[in-house]
């Protein structure tokens, strides 16, 4: 087998494995959680009665052992059913598709935010390095880091909202009913998530471009004469990207989960404030397979990224 | 040790990649920079305002001033105003502080002592103990956090313990990563090999060569770590997950006053501003502390 592909296949096994662990660790850590799921269930309906707590335990087949109920569980998501949440009746499935479009789109955003500030920046911090420039740019993305992402969107809703009513504070307009409008209800909780990305992609990108920019054929390209903008943009730039991809990807991840209090403070409909409403609800079958659903999504971002940093890399040989 | 503190040795055969250029000119000064003196200030200032806050002679930080609901900044008796239900926001402020820096910092002594643990284990015995905690770490990471610690709120109840402890093992794999690498540069230095080869254990070793090593990175890391934590607790304050009331936290603070944002912004900028020149501090120092002892930072 190629190199390539076997390293493939060892990252694919590992990501297997590490999904097999999150879902075991999913399913313990709630089940261990205090309410037992028939109970609450029993406790919500309108007309409790004696032995409905024993009837609703044995129909979601709660009286059988962890073990059997998990893999019955894991056999289940991997056929892509996550069960039904008995708050509202929706498959958690379905549930996760309807939400997951807004929190997709505010992922995007927010990335495509950050790398339009960042990269820019990042080149210039680069090319002047230690000058004024680069030294300003180094406090501002510091300041930058030091805000929690909660609170600069906080601050703009008070700015933009409230005092200049540019924008709207909370809620979200789907994409049916105009992309102005929509974007308009993204803009805050986007800009926010992008903030505390922003400092991070730069300081990424301005070390690594540093660096790059001192190898020998930065100094020959120089030395044919290429003009600077070509060196720096052409020959500097490209090399560098892997660095902030793999930490575009990894911060991927951290997003999803991040996503859950800015989706809360600004009103969106995301998966977020979906697993937020299933914890406060006790609705176990929902958060499972939301979180679930995160991980997976995190550790596959990842895999994508190892792969195309495989793929990409000439040194990596074939 | 104060060797190992001031001149880091080159190691042979580490990933040349990771060498951070460093700054000429911000390095060779003597003596700390401003930036680093006004941190230390700052969180000088905090931690005397929460050890004489008894001696302060503020207002109760829990009793309502029925005269002054939602008062502004600067009002009499208020200083910094009142909150939605008039309570003095600066004797709120400084209960907050105490909370925060506590979360902060006791989560990340938790982090440090389990993640560094298990990243020097991985390290030095290699092998079967490397690759099961390195997969343990991989399945921590791949768990949201914000998930993680809501669920042990909800299990170990809500407290300052429970955001302690909870802070705690979401922040330790990334604590073991950074032990794991230290620990990966110097186990087969010269020094470890000689030790071994007069007869040292295993435990000896640990201790004695690789522990006093791989100390300082971790130290260093770990100052990043605690305004993270200091976030992770006021986000979960934020949402009403955190110290139960009435004690207060910067966190909850923002949370109750989120309601009055559009008639009293100030009871949410007050404590953000305070926890802005907080975190500001602390990632100085952070900044500081690793490019001191450099760390590097594409390393973890």
């Amino acid at each position: 087998m190629a190199p390539k592909l076997r390293i493939a296949a060892v990252r694919l096994a590992h990501l297997a494995g590490v999904l097999l662990g999150v879902s075991f660790l999913v399913y313990v850590l709630l089940d261990l959680l205090p309410g037992d799921t028939a109970e609450v269930i029993v406790a919500s309906s309108s007309n409790p009665t004696e032995g409905a707590v024993e009837e609703i335990r044995r129909q979601l087949g709660l009286d059988q052992p962890l073990l059997v109920r998990y893999f019955q569980w894991l056999g289940d998501a991997l056929t892509g059913n996550l069960g039904v949440s008995f708050r509202t009746g929706q498959q958690v499935v379905d549930a996760i598709g309807e939400r997951l479009p807004v929190t997709l789109e505010l992922l995007i955003l927010a990335e495509v935010i950050s790398l339009a500030i960042a990269v820019p920046l990042a080149v210039a911090a680069a090319k002047r390095r230690d000058t004024k420039f680069d030294r300003g740019t180094a406090v501002v993305t510091f300041g930058l880091q030091s805000i929690p992402n909660f609170v600069v969107a906080l601050v703009m809703i008070v700015v933009f909202s409230v005092t200049l009513g540019w924008l709207p504070a909370i809620g979200y307009v789907p994409l049916e009913e105009g992309l102005g409008a929509n974007l308009e209800s993204l803009i805050i909780p986007a800009v926010a998530l992008a903030s505390g990305l922003v400092p991070l992609y730069t300081r990424v990108l301005r070390n690594e471009m540093i660096r790059v920019l001192q190898e020998d054929f930065i100094l020959v390209a120089r030395a044919q004469g290429l003009t600077s903008r070509t060196v720096l943009f052409r020959y500097a730039l490209k090399p560098s990207l892997p660095t902030l991809v793999t930490v575009v990807g990894i911060n991927i991840g951290t997003l999803i989960g991040g996503t859950i209090i800015i989706e809360l403070i600004c009103g969106l409909p995301g998966v977020g404030t979906l697993l937020y409403s299933g914890i406060n609800n006790r609705d176990y079958v929902l958060v499972q397979g939301v979180i679930l659903f995160v991980a997976a999504a995190y550790v596959v971002a990842n895999f994508l990224v190892d792969m195309f940093y495989t793929f990409l890399d000439p040194r990596v040989s074939a | 040790m104060s060797t190992v503190l001031n001149k880091p040795v080159p190691v042979p055969g580490a990933p040349s990649t990771s060498k951070a250029p460093t700054l000429p000119g911000r390095r060779r000064r003597n003596g700390a920079p401003l930036s680093v003196i006004l941190s230390i200030s700052w969180l000088g200032l905090l931690a005397a305002a929460i050890v004489l806050f008894p001696l302060l002679q503020l207002p109760d930080p829990t009793r309502s001033d029925y005269g002054a609901i939602a008062a502004s900044p600067f009002t009499e008796g208020h200083i910094l105003g009142t909150d939605e239900i008039g309570r003095d926001i600066l004797s709120r402020l400084v209960v907050g502080a105490k909370v925060s820096l506590t979360a902060g910092i006791g989560a990340v002594l938790v982090a440090t002592l389990i993640g560094s643990t298990l990243g020097i284990c991985a390290g030095f015995f290699g092998g079967v103990a490397n690759r099961v905690i390195s997969a343990a770490l991989d399945i921590m990471l791949a768990f949201p956090a914000i998930v993680a610690l809501i669920g042990l709120g909800v299990f170990l109840g809500p407290g300052l313990g429970t955001i302690i402890i909870g802070i705690g093992i979401v922040a330790s794999p990334a604590v073991a990563r950074v032990a794991r690498s230290a620990t990966l540069l110097y186990v087969n230095r010269d020094f470890v090999v000689a030790a071994r080869g007069m007869g040292a254990g295993s435990w000896r070793i640990l201790f004695r060569e690789i522990l006093p090593n791989v100390v300082v990175p971790v130290i260093a890391y770990s100052t990043v770590l605690i305004a993270v934590a200091i976030v992770a607790e006021a986000s979960l304050s934020f949402l009403g997950l955190g110290v139960p009331p009435p004690s207060s936290s910067w966190g909850s603070m923002m949370g109750t006053g989120r309601a009055e944002l559009q008639h009293h912004p100030h009871i949410v900028l007050v404590p953000a501003a305070t926890m802005f020149l907080t975190l500001l501090a602390l990632n100085f120092l952070a900044e500081f502390l690793s490019k001191r002892f450099d760390i590097k930072e594409a390393a973890l």
